[in-house]
C-alpha cells in the first residue's frame, strides 16, 4: 500500500515560509530600495536613485557609530555569556527543587520588558534615591553622583537584559551534559579548580560561541537601553537610525544606515562562522 | 602496584545507607569484580576508592598509605568510565595524553607513550583521529588507555562494556584481561553481568544492599554460593526447602530425571533447546524446578509427561535458612 504524503507539516511549513516573506523579506526589500531615494525635508522621500545616503555613511560621525554599536555589542555579548555559563553550571549542580527555583526566576526576568528594567536601573543608579547615596551613606563615597548615563550603565542595562535569555538557551545542555568527563578529568590528575578551563570550556567551546553570536546580533538591535542609560555619545546605531528615520523624517538615510548594519552584522556572522569551522578540524 | 585494603567503610546519602560495613582486602595484581544488582553500592564503592565520593567511616589503604585523606586528583588510580567519558574536543592521541600533558611530560616521550598505549590497545595509527568517529569498541579502547597512561597502582572499571554487543563484549573482556595480566596492576571491575564477572575475576565479590554477600573465586562461588542471594544471583539455582531443616540449593545441570517411579517426582511444564543444551522447567509440588543437560545425553520426554526427579548429593549443598 501506498503512504500517503503528510501534507500537514509542509502546509504549515510553506504557510511559516509564507508569513516570513511577507512580513520579513517584503519589508527588507523595500527598505533597501528606499535606501537609494532621495530624502526630501518636505514629505517623506523623493523616488530617485541616488548613492547620496550611502556616502553619508561614510562621513565620519556614523562611522564612529558604527564601530562603537560593534564594539558594545561584542563587549556586552562576551561579559553576558561569561557571566551566564558559570552561573548556570552552579545552577544545574543544585537539587531539583533549587534548579527550578532558578529557572523560575530567569524565566521571570525575561518576562520584565526592556523598559521597566532599564526605569529600575535609572532608579538603582540614581544620586537620590539609588546605590550612591547607599555608599555615601555608608561612608564609602565620599562625593555620591549619579551612575547614569554611562557607558558602565547602558552595559549593566544590556548585561542584565541578555543575562536570563543566555542562561535559558545554555541551560538544557549544561544540565544534561556527561558529568562524568570532569570527573574523569580529575582522576587523571586535574586539580578540581582547574576542570572549567581544561574540560567545561573547551567541550562546550561551540555552543558558547553560537550563543555569543546570537547575544550580539541581539544587542546590535537593543533600542531602549542605550537611550535610557547611556550618554548621547554611547548611542548605538539602531538608536541613531531611528533617529534620523522618525526624528528627522529622514527615512532614505534611516534605511541605508540600516543595510549597512544588516551587511556589517552579516560580514561578522561570516567571519565567526569560518573561524570556528577552521579551529574545529 | 600494591594491595588494596578496605576496612569498615560506611556510606550514606542522606538516610540511604549505600555501603555498610564493607572490608575487602585486594592483592597486588589481582583482579576483582564487584558484583550486584543495581542500587548494591558496588558503584558507590569504585568511587570512594577513586575518591569521586568521600567516605563516612572506615580506612581504605594503598599498600600503607591512608587513600582516604588523599584527594582524587591525586590518587594514582586509573578508572573507565560507563560512560567512557572520552573529552569530546581531543583527538584519540590527545585524549590518551591528557594526562602525561598536565604532568608536563616531554612532548617527545609522551608521544612515545601514547604509541605505545594504543599498540597495546589494537589502535595503532588512530592518535590523530577524532574520538567522534570511533566505533563503539575503539572508544572502549580509548577509554582503557587513557586510563593506564599514567601506569596507575589501581585500574578501576565501572561497567565499562554495559554498552557493547555480545560479540564484541566478549571480545573486549578478553582483551581487557590480557592487558590486566601483562601490566599486572590491581583491577576493580564493577559489573551487573555474572557471566562477564566468571570471565574476568580472580574473585569475585557479591554484593547487595550495601553489604559483601560474599568473596570467593568463580568456581568457589558458583560450586559453593555461601547464601541464598549469591545461590541465585550466579545463575539458575534450584532452592529446595525443606521442612525443619535448612534448605538446599541444586544446580540445574545437578538434578538427573528418570522415568522412576518413586521418590521426587514431578511433571514436564516446558522444555527448549539451545543450541547442545537442553533446559526444561520441572513442576514438583508447588515449586518449579530448572534442569539442564546436554541434548541426547539423558532420556527424552514429551511435555506434561510424568518423571522422576533426583539429583547428585555430591553437587547439593546446605544454604543458611
Amino acid at each position: 500500500m501506498m503512504a500517503t504524503p503528510a501534507y500537514g507539516p509542509r502546509l504549515i511549513g510553506g504557510l511559516a515560509f509564507g508569513v516570513m516573506a511577507v512580513f520579513f523579506v517584503v519589508p527588507l526589500i523595500f527598505m533597501i530600495v528606499v535606501s537609494f531615494y532621495q530624502p526630501d525635508p518636505m514629505g517623506f522621500y523623493k523616488v530617485d536613485f541616488v548613492w547620496e545616503n550611502y556616502a553619508k555613511f561614510f562621513s565620519s560621525f556614523y562611522y564612529t557609530v558604527s564601530f562603537r554599536s560593534l564594539y558594545s555589542s561584542v563587549l556586552g555579548a562576551v561579559l553576558v555569556v561569561a557571566l551566564a555559563f558559570p552561573l548556570v553550571l552552579f545552577v544545574s549542580d543544585l537539587s531539583r527543587k533549587w534548579q527550578l527555583f532558578w529557572i523560575i526566576m530567569l524565566l521571570s526576568l525575561m518576562c520584565l520588558s526592556e523598559v521597566i528594567i532599564g526605569f529600575a536601573w535609572l532608579i538603582l543608579m540614581s544620586e537620590s534615591a539609588g546605590m550612591p547615596r547607599l555608599l555615601g551613606w555608608l561612608g564609602l563615597w565620599n562625593d555620591p553622583r549619579s551612575l547614569s548615563p554611562s557607558f558602565g550603565a547602558m552595559m549593566i542595562g544590556l548585561v542584565f537584559l541578555g543575562f536570563s535569555i543566555v542562561s535559558l538557551i545554555l541551560y538544557p545542555s549544561v544540565s544534561r551534559r556527561d558529568r562524568s568527563i570532569e570527573e574523569a578529568a580529575v582522576t587523571l590528575g586535574t586539580p578540581p579548580a582547574l576542570v572549567f578551563f581544561k574540560v567545561l570550556l573547551p567541550t562546550f567551546r561551540v555552543s558558547l560561541l553560537s550563543v555569543t553570536l546570537t547575544m550580539f546580533v541581539y544587542l546590535l538591535g537593543v533600542f531602549v537601553m542605550p537611550t535610557m542609560l547611556g550618554r548621547p555619545k554611547d548611542w548605538t546605531m539602531t538608536v541613531i537610525i531611528s533617529d534620523k528615520a522618525l526624528g528627522d523624517a529622514n527615512l532614505p538615510l534611516g534605511a541605508a544606515l540600516a543595510v549597512v548594519m544588516l551587511i556589517v552584522t552579516m560580514l561578522v556572522l561570516v567571519l565567526a562562522a569560518v573561524l570556528t569551522r577552521g579551529r574545529r578540524t | 602496584m600494591a594491595a588494596l585494603t578496605i576496612t569498615n567503610l560506611r556510606k550514606s546519602f542522606g538516610s540511604f545507607e549505600a555501603l555498610s560495613d564493607i572490608s575487602i582486602a585486594v592483592e597486588d595484581g589481582e583482579f576483582i569484580c564487584l558484583l550486584g544488582g543495581s542500587g548494591c553500592g558496588k558503584t558507590t564503592l569504585l568511587r570512594l576508592i577513586a575518591g569521586l565520593e568521600s567516605h563516612d567511616e572506615g580506612d581504605i589503604l594503598l599498600g600503607s598509605e591512608d587513600l582516604t585523606k588523599v584527594p582524587c586528583h591525586k590518587r594514582n588510580i586509573g578508572m573507565v568510565f560507563q560512560s567512557l567519558a572520552l573529552f569530546p574536543h581531543l583527538n584519540v592521541g590527545d585524549n590518551v595524553g591528557y594526562g602525561m600533558r598536565l604532568r608536563r611530560i616531554a612532548a617527545r616521550q609522551s608521544a612515545a607513550e601514547v604509541t605505545r598505549l594504543l599498540d597495546m590497545v589494537g589502535l595503532s595509527g588512530l592518535a590523530k583521529r577524532s574520538v567522534a568517529a570511533l566505533s563503539g569498541g575503539q572508544r572502549q579502547r580509548v577509554a582503557i588507555a587513557r586510563a593506564l597512561a599514567l601506569q596507575p597502582q589501581v585500574f578501576l572499571m565501572d561497567e565499562p562494556f554495559s554498552a557493547l554487543d555480545a560479540a564484541l563484549r566478549d571480545q573486549m573482556q578478553e582483551e581487557v584481561k590480557r592487558i590486566q595480566r601483562d601490566l599486572g596492576v590491581t583491577t576493580v571491575f564493577v559489573t551487573h553481568d555474572q557471566r562477564e564477572a566468571m570471565a574476568l575475576a580472580d574473585r569475585i565479590v557479591v554484593m547487595n544492599g550495601g553489604k559483601i554477600e560474599q568473596a570467593a573465586s568463580p568456581d568457589a562461588l558458583y560450586s559453593r554460593p555461601a547464601t541464598r542471594f549469591v545461590a541465585e544471583f550466579i545463575g539458575i539455582n534450584n532452592i529446595i526447602e525443606r521442612a525443619g531443616r535448612p534448605p538446599i540449593a541444586v544446580r540445574p545441570e545437578a538434578i538427573m530425571l528418570s522415568t522412576h517411579e518413586g521418590g521426587l517426582e514431578g511433571q514436564i511444564m516446558r522444555q527448549r533447546r539451545l543450541g547442545a543444551l537442553l533446559e526444561r522447567e520441572i513442576k514438583v509440588g508447588d515449586q518449579t524446578l530448572h534442569q539442564s543437560e546436554i541434548a541426547g545425553a539423558g532420556p527424552s520426554f514429551d511435555i506434561g509427561s510424568a518423571v522422576g526427579v533426583a539429583w547428585d548429593e555430591g553437587n547439593a549443598w546446605e544454604l543458611p535458612a
